[in-house]
Parts: structure tokens; sequence; C-alpha cells
């Protein structure tokens, strides 16, 4: 059994990459880290970087730290160079017409007893002990995020502060500064120019020229300069005519907040205060149409309003083309999703990167994969707004106004027949993000699993006392977000300089 | 299996549960061999694993072996674990490519502790450590079936299941929504239920009887639909494994138990008689028959809805699928866990059903997918069956899978389903199917660290096999065998 012999002229050599932004440079650097020398990586970037990263928000899930890492960048390099600061999830308030307030964290699995998942016991108290039925008592990372402490969690210790994940709270615009900084370390050839022209043969980039009049040739191409870049093929189009607007601007302070975002629903769309290291980051995300009470309400900002499509496309491979970041998806910053799906989406690249100029099979699974990914992230959304929008609100009406997907359907119901998770593939969010949702909206079970009797009323309630007590001890203990940030910042000063 | 998994469950609930059987009716006992997730079915049942192992024979299993089935001549063994271990997150069988694409030869199964532990007749319980090769593994038995279910049957009653024999004959059905009402036995008995849960095999006597439900015919991807089965004596010690050897119009399973061998043919009549097909049986077992050859018939496929209505398919009832890679206990289980899960009140919530439905068709559909990549990943051609796989169009669902295993060796992968990505790797590079390229990241490491990793996890699956006792010593050792004598035919055998 031998393969045929290795024939090197077959090999894709060349990968050009665009981009103006956010995803081009984390692209980059995922393909210099992750891919052998003799693979060339031509980084091709726009001279004006876009504003439409701050489609991508202000948090990130804890998905990040491991993805930084994997490009080497550590919480030593990002902490005292960016003005990222720690998130435990996102506070939502007034939301819905039913105005409710909930904190949406980030946390490992919930304990399952006896085969029991957790969220069936508090049902099972709701009615007797409605004060013990509570989920957020038990969920260090909301309990924290309420208290504004923080402190990492250690590993393979039994504590309730290992149960806690964490992710971060960030400008795309710093980030892409770090990242632009790192890849002058790396084997990255960069070129500073804006796309003139594309020639294509089909659904195939022969070439590309530029303002400074190169003409950039490649095997592989991958656009990330946004919804309006000349490479996007034709298949690339967003399906939907939906826009959003956002607006942003950081209020100075030498005080770090909040260990976690707060994001209030508007009638005109929502706005979001995000700590950081040097302010306030406040982002509004508005439709078009009500564009005056947005503007008027968030009073003052650093960028002219960006616009962008909502929704994702169909086919972001074709040909050696891939469309990467915003020129392919845009969820609204709702959820830490834009910059989750983005890292999924450089994950799924480098695992498919073509072994051949025949790059069908490789566009096929992406195409298959992306188009999952968003679908279930769109899903998480979506359930956002099932219940009765804002009256008056053209943003909520927008958003609740398409057929609930079947997927999204079934989800609701068997959580709120008995508190059934239904789970599909690879889903971006868990479990844990989806229970936090559906109580977070108000979903209840109207019954629950019949084995969590198997536990007496009072034992139970022991269980629950120690659960919560244990976790309000620890929380207790922890710094506040600021404190805990500063000394870290010292410490990695003294240690690194 | 239903009724000790919800009794195990329910016994100190208000749920009654009655288990009606008849000893008219056999088992169709062709589910000897489990696949690894039977341990956790046992393990919630409380169940003492050298108690189950003496009571129903059983022998450790750490995969199957297929023979002729990519050519004639050709074995290899799907195990229950990795292949070596992924380098800097990328698979390792990647790096097994590149040594190929550079000219060596080494086999992918020789960095596989439970393919190399097979081989050489070995086991022992994995360790807790599962960082170490000789840890990192998974295991499932192969039993008597029909000792299984008396097992399983003692265990109910203990738990509180009311156990009443009789053949069920008739229904009767609430006219205003088609219900299941109550159940007829043969002796005139009525048997009044909330939920029925159809176990009886083929013949479906409520799910199809009675509510019509339908069946999704898979004879087109899966045609075989006849099997003769036989035990015969053991020759020589008891392997750790399970055997399916391809033949002209089917294949021939052989399953050591400790105290005989299961053997059987599964065939397509439309390229064999019953006769031919059973002669092809008899004339290749290892020692002689120790009982007439049974002869089983059967349509490969699924009921539309395994949940309809107040009545629940589990097993053969539900659908059939040949136990080319011992799913049928498998299926079961699934089955009794989604059950579990979404157990209706009173109500009958209808989403209940549809989530139930919903994930059995997606647990049905990939093991077909599975299945039908043995008989499709082949370079056979030397029978009008393997032309006619030859010449099948596939689902779109796996000729994905094959294309972009072919072209780089890439495993198009799920969550949610019974075969991971390694089972696939098994049986694709096990029938011959060698991926023209491999994954681009596998060239980040020089090619002398390629060789001095990969050596070194070879080195250590081989090592770790020395250090394993013999299977047979083991089964002793651990208190899983069983005080009898193994079965011998006193007379002449059978003769065919």
């Amino acid at each position: 059994m031998a393969l045929e012999p290795h024939n090197p002229a077959h090999e894709l050599r060349k990968i050009a990459v665009f981009g103006n932004g956010l995803a081009g440079q984390m692209c980059v650097a995922k393909l210099v880290q992750d891919l052998p020398q003799n693979i060339e990586v031509v980084f091709v970037e726009s001279p004006t970087p876009s504003g439409e990263d701050i489609f991508y928000g202000t948090v990130t899930s804890p998905s990040s730290y491991d993805f930084l890492l994997n490009i080497g960048i550590t919480e030593p390099v990002l902490l005292p160079q960016t003005n990222t600061a720690f998130s435990l999830g996102t506070r939502y308030v007034n939301w819905g017409a039913e105005r409710r307030n909930w904190t949406q964290s980030f946390h490992r699995p919930l304990p399952i007893f006896n085969g029991v998942p957790f969220h069936h016991y508090l049902t099972r108290l709701r009615n007797a002990s409605p004060e013990m039925s509570d989920l957020d008592a038990h969920i260090i990372s909301v309990q924290a995020a309420n208290k504004g402490v923080f402190a990492h969690p250690p590993e393979g210790q039994k504590t309730p502060l290992a149960d806690m994940e964490y992710g971060y709270q960030f400008m795309p615009s710093a980030w892409r500064d770090l990242l632009s900084e790192t890849l002058k370390q790396t084997r990255v050839s960069r070129v500073s120019a804006d796309v003139v022209s594309v020639e294509r043969d089909g659904n195939q980039i022969k070439s590309v020229t530029l303002s400074d009049g190169k003409l950039i040739t490649a095997e592989f191409f991958v656009d990330c300069l946004g919804p309006t870049s000349k490479l996007k093929h034709a298949d690339a189009k967003y399906p939907s005519n939906r826009h959003l607007m956002a607006v942003s601007s950081v209020t100075p302070s030498t005080n770090l907040g909040d260990v976690c975002r707060s994001l209030t629903a508007k009638h005109y769309g929502w706005k979001s205060e995000t700590p950081l290291q040097t302010g306030l980051h406040r982002l509004t995300i508005y439709e078009p149409d009500s564009e005056p009470a947005a503007l008027a309400d968030h009073a003052g900002f650093d960028g002219p309003p960006v616009k962008m499509p909502i929704g994702f496309v169909d086919t972001p491979w074709a040909g050696n083309c891939l469309t990467l970041g915003l020129g392919a998806s845009a969820l609204e910053p709702l959820t830490p999703a834009p910059m989750m799906l983005l890292q999924r989406d450089l994950d799924r690249l480098v695992e498919l990167i073509p072994v051949s100029a025949d790059m069908k099979v490789e566009a096929r699974e992406y195409n298959r994969r992306f188009t999952d990914d968003y679908s279930h992230a769109a899903l998480f959304h979506a359930a956002f707004f099932t219940s009765q929008p804002l009256e008056d609100s053209a943003y909520h009406q927008a958003a609740a106004a398409h057929p609930l997907p079947d997927k999204l359907l079934a989800k609701i119901e068997q959580f709120k027949t008995r508190g059934v998770m239904v789970q599909y593939d690879y889903e971006p969010f868990s479990q844990e993000d989806w229970t936090q949702l559906h109580i977070g909206m108000g979903r209840v079970p109207s019954r629950y699993d019949p084995l969590a009797d198997r536990v007496s009323e009072g034992q139970l309630k022991n269980k629950l006392q120690q659960m919560s007590g244990a976790i309000d001890m620890v929380t207790s203990k922890m710094p506040p977000h600021h404190i805990y940030m500063s000394g870290l910042l010292r410490y990695l000063k003294e240690k690194h300089g | 299996m239903t009724a000790a998994g919800l009794s195990n469950k329910y016994k100190d609930l208000d749920i009654s549960i009655e288990l009606v059987e008849s000893d008219q009716i056999g088992t169709v006992g062709v589910g000897e061999a489990t696949l690894p997730h039977i341990r956790f079915f046992n393990q919630a049942l409380g169940i003492d694993e050298r108690d189950f192992m003496r009571a129903t024979r059983a022998t450790f299993k750490l995969g199957i072996e297929f023979c002729d089935w990519g050519a004639l001549g050709d074995s290899y063994i799907h195990p229950f674990g990795d292949y070596g271990e992924p380098i800097n997150g990328v698979d390792f069988h990647h790096f097994w490519l590149r040594l190929l694409q550079n000219g060596h030869n080494f086999r992918l199964d020789d960095y596989s502790f439970p393919i190399l532990a097979a081989e050489s007749g070995k086991f022992q319980i994995p360790g807790s450590d599962n960082t170490k090769i000789g840890s990192n593994f998974g295991y499932a038995y192969q039993f008597d079936s029909t000792l299984y279910a008396k097992f399983l049957r003692s265990y109910c009653e203990d738990n509180g299941v009311v156990r009443t024999e009789g053949k069920v004959v008739d229904a009767a059905l609430y006219p205003e929504t088609g219900f299941v009402k109550s159940i007829e036995l043969e002796n005139g008995t009525q048997i009044e239920a909330d939920l029925f849960i159809d176990c009886s095999g083929f013949r479906g006597v409520l799910i199809e009887q009675q509510l019509k439900t339908g069946y999704d015919d898979w004879s087109q991807w899966l045609p075989c639909n006849r099997a003769v089965a036989v035990p015969c004596e053991a020759a020589g010690p008891s392997l750790p494994y399970t055997r399916a050897t391809a033949r002209p119009a089917g294949w021939q399973w052989r399953i050591p138990l400790q105290h005989r061998t299961g053997n059987g043919h599964v065939y397509w009549n439309e390229f064999i008689s019953d006769d031919e097909a059973t002669h092809q049986l008899m004339s290749t077992l290892e020692g002689p028959a120790l009982a007439d050859p049974k002869q089983l018939y059967f349509k490969t496929g699924k009921r539309r809805k395994l949940w309809n209505k107040n009545v629940v398919a589990i097993g053969l009832s539900g659908g059939f699928l040949e136990p080319l890679e011992s799913t049928s206990i498998h299926l079961i289980q699934e089955g009794i866990t989604a059950l579990i899960e979404l157990f209706p009140d009173a109500n009958f919530e209808g989403s209940d059903a549809v989530e139930y439905n919903r994930r059995m068709d997606l647990n049905f559909d990939r093991v077909r997918d599975f299945l039908l990549l043995h008989y499709v990943a082949t370079q056979r051609d030397d029978s009008e069956m393997w032309r006619y796989f030859r010449n099948m169009t596939l689902p779109e669902s796996l000729q994905e899978k094959i294309e972009a295993w072919n072209a780089r060796g890439y495993l198009l992968r799920y969550e949610q389903g019974v075969f991971l990505p390694p089972s696939w790797v098994a049986v694709m590079a096990g029938q011959n199917l060698i991926p023209s390229a491999y994954d681009r990241r596998a060239n980040t490491l020089s090619y002398e660290d390629v060789l001095r990793k990969t050596e070194k996890i070879r080195h250590d699956s081989h090592a770790a096999v020395a250090n394993t006792p013999d299977h047979g010593a083991y089964l002793d050792q651990y208190g899983a065998k069983a005080a009898f004598e193994p079965l011998t035919v006193p007379s002449a055998p059978a003769q065919f």
C-alpha cells in the first residue's frame, strides 16, 4: 500500500489574503501559524481600515483564549497592549415587551445530579420554594458578574470558581492593531494597496490588480474586504435585504467597570455599554429608519454610523476564492456570536487548506459547515425575539417578523413543555447558553423530569443551599474587576517589563 | 432491555411496568456482539460486570475483523479506539499518509493498541489514566443474547416489573384518538396501559399491525434480506474480536463466546439460494455445529415513525439494519435512552414523539451510511452482488464523505451518531481507500520529527501489548469466566 510519489508541482504554494480590518489580520495570523513554511502567504491590506469591524461587537466568548494562544497571543501580550478587559457575559436589560432582565454568562456545564440535568430540580422547587429556584444563584459567573468581581478560574481544583469561564471585553480596532504589529514578526509578505480590478476565468480568480500597479497572483484567494469587495463572486450575496446600523464611542475613564457588558433594549434597537481598561465602550445598533432617535440617545460618537447587511451568504467559498468575515456573514453583535463564528471560520479554513487546484471538495465542506454554524447561531439570536416585541419598535418587529425555523420551534417547545434540550450537531451555543436564554426570556418548563423527585425536598434544598452558599462565599472573596486587572498588569509589567 | 432500563429509572416512582412475553416466540439472536456503549447501559442499571459476563458467557471485544471486504484476501480490524494520537491538533492518520507518500509502508494498524492486542489475542480492562496508550481504548462484549435476555428478566422482576406470559393476538384502539387502549393475549386476557412499547420483533404487533405506521424500505442500499444462524463448538482460545467475512452474496459472522461460537450468514436471496447459503455457512464453521441452522427473513429499513401515538417501537419492530457493525443492540439502547429522556405524561405532547423520531431517524440514517460504506469501498467485482454495489448511486451524505476522504483524508464529522471519525478511518483505509493527499498542516513538522513521533507511538503500542495478558487467561483472572464445560456435540454433527 503506497500513495503515488509526492509531486510538488501539484501543491498549493501561495495564498493571497485581502483585508481591511480584523478578519484579515486574524486570518493571516492563523495561516502563518498553522501552515507549513512552504506555503507563501501574501497579505494585501487596504490602507484605509474599514469601520465595519464594530459589527464584531464588544465581547468575545471563552473560545477566544485558545484561539489567541494558538496564534501566539497570550494574556501577558494582550492585556498590556490593548484595552481589553475580562468578560463574564452580558446583562440584558428591559428586553422585549415584558422588559425582562437577566445575565447571560459563560459557564462550564451545569451539574447533573442522579442523571438529571440541574435545571429540572429548580423547576421542581418553582412553586413550593420559589426563592430557591433561581438559576442565577447557582451560577458563579452570574454572581461574580453581579458583584463586579473577577479572578482567573483555577485548573483542576474543586472550587466553584473552576466552573467559571470568561471571554473578553474588547475593541475590534485594538485587536486589529495588535495583530498588525504581531504580524511584523512573521514570514507574511505585506502589501498596502487597494484593489483596482480582478481578472477572472469563470469562477477562478487569475490575478488582482492593485492601486499601486502591482499584479497579485495566487492559487487561492481569501477575501476579507467586506460586503462591497471587488473580489466577491456572484454567489456570495446576502440573501436578505435587512440592514442594521451601528455607531460607537468610548467614554474615557481610568476606572475599569463591570466584568459584564450591559445591553439595553430600545425602540430603535439596542445599546450596550462595555467596560474596557481605558473607558466605557458604548455601541448602539438600530434600524436605519430609526436613526434620529438612536443617534440622539447615543449622544456623541467616534466615527460615522456604519450600515451592514444582516445574515450570511449561501456560498462563501466558490472557485479559488473564499469570502471570509463581514463579506460572508454579519450577525448583529447581540451575543458574542460574531467573533465566535469568525474563529470557527478560521479553524475550518486551516483544516481545509486546498491540496490542489481542484478545490471542489474543500469548498463544499467549508460551505456546509459554515451554513450549519451560522444557521445554528441564528437560531440562538432568533430566540431573543420570540416574545411579544416592543410596541412600535421597527427593530423588534423586523427581527421577529420571520417565521421561526422548525429547529427553533422544537427547542422552545421541548424546553417549555418539559425542560429538555434539543441539540443539533456542533452548535456554537452550549446547553448552558440555551438554558440561561430560555429562562431569561421567561420560558419556564411546565414539568420536570420525574426522576428529580427521587431526592427528598429537604435533601434538595440542602444541596442547593450548599451550592449557592459556596458560590456566595467564593465571590465574596474575589477582588473587584479593576483591582484584579491593575494587580495583574502591575505583575506583568514587573515580570516582562 | 427496555423493561430493565425503565424499571431501573422508575422503580420508586408511581409508574408500573408490565412485561408481556411469550416463551413460544424465540429471540432472533443475531445481536450477540455489541458496541462499547453497552457498558454504560449495564453500569446505569447497577449491573456488576463480572456477574453479567458469567451469566451471559461473555467475552471481551476490542473490535471487528473484516476479511475479504476491500479485496479477496484482505483483512483489517475496526477497533474501538483511535489510531495514534493527534499531533499539533492534526489527526494522526494525516501523518501516516505523509509517511506513505514518502515511500514508507507502515500499517496504520501498528499505531492502534486495540488492533494489536486483538491480533495477539490479548486483553485487559483499560486503566484509569487514559493518557497511556494501553488505557486509551474502548471495549464491548460478545455474549449470548438469549442469556442476556434471561439475566435482564430477573433484573426486571427484582425491580418490580410484573411479567405476564402470553402472546399478543389483538389490540383495542380508542376510536377518537387511535391510541392503543389495550392488548389482548391468546388466553383472552386484556391488558390496558397508557404507554405501549412494542418490542415484538419484525411483526410489530402494535406499531404496524395496529397503527399501520409504514416502513422505510432501505433494500436499495442494503439489499441483503436473509440470514441463517448456527452455533458451533469453539476451536481454540476465545478471541477478543468478532469476525465478518465477505461472501459472494453477503457476509458471514463469527462471534466467539466463552462456551461456543456464534455464526451466521447474511445474504441477498437474489443471488444465492437458501440451501446454498446454508451450505456455505456450515462448510466454513470452525467446529461442529451445536444446533440446526435457523433461518431468518428481514427487510432492511426502519419504521416511518418509531414513536406513533402511544406506541414506541424498540428493537426489530422499529427497524432492522444487518448486524455487520453490531448496531442492533446499540439501536435498542439509543431508543431506551431517548425514551427515558422524553418519557411522556398522560397528555402525550406531540412534540415528544417528534423529537424522539428525529433522534432515532438520525441514528438509523448514520448507521445505514456506515454499513453501506463496507459494501461500496471495495475493489471486488467477482460476483453479481459486488458488481451491484459498484454501480450503485449512493446517498449524498455517504458520497460526500467518501469524496472528502479520497481527496484529502478529511472526515465529515457529526456530533450525534454512533460511529466517530476513527471508525470511518478504519473502514476506508482498511478497504484500501487511500487518500491522494493529506492535511497540509501535517507538513509543519520536519519529516524527521514525524518519523520520530510516529515511531514512538508505534513502539509504545507494541510494548503495551507485550505487557497485556491473554484474553482467555484474563477472563479467568478477572472473574468473568463462567463455571461450565464448553459445549460440544455429543454424537455426530448435523450433516449438510
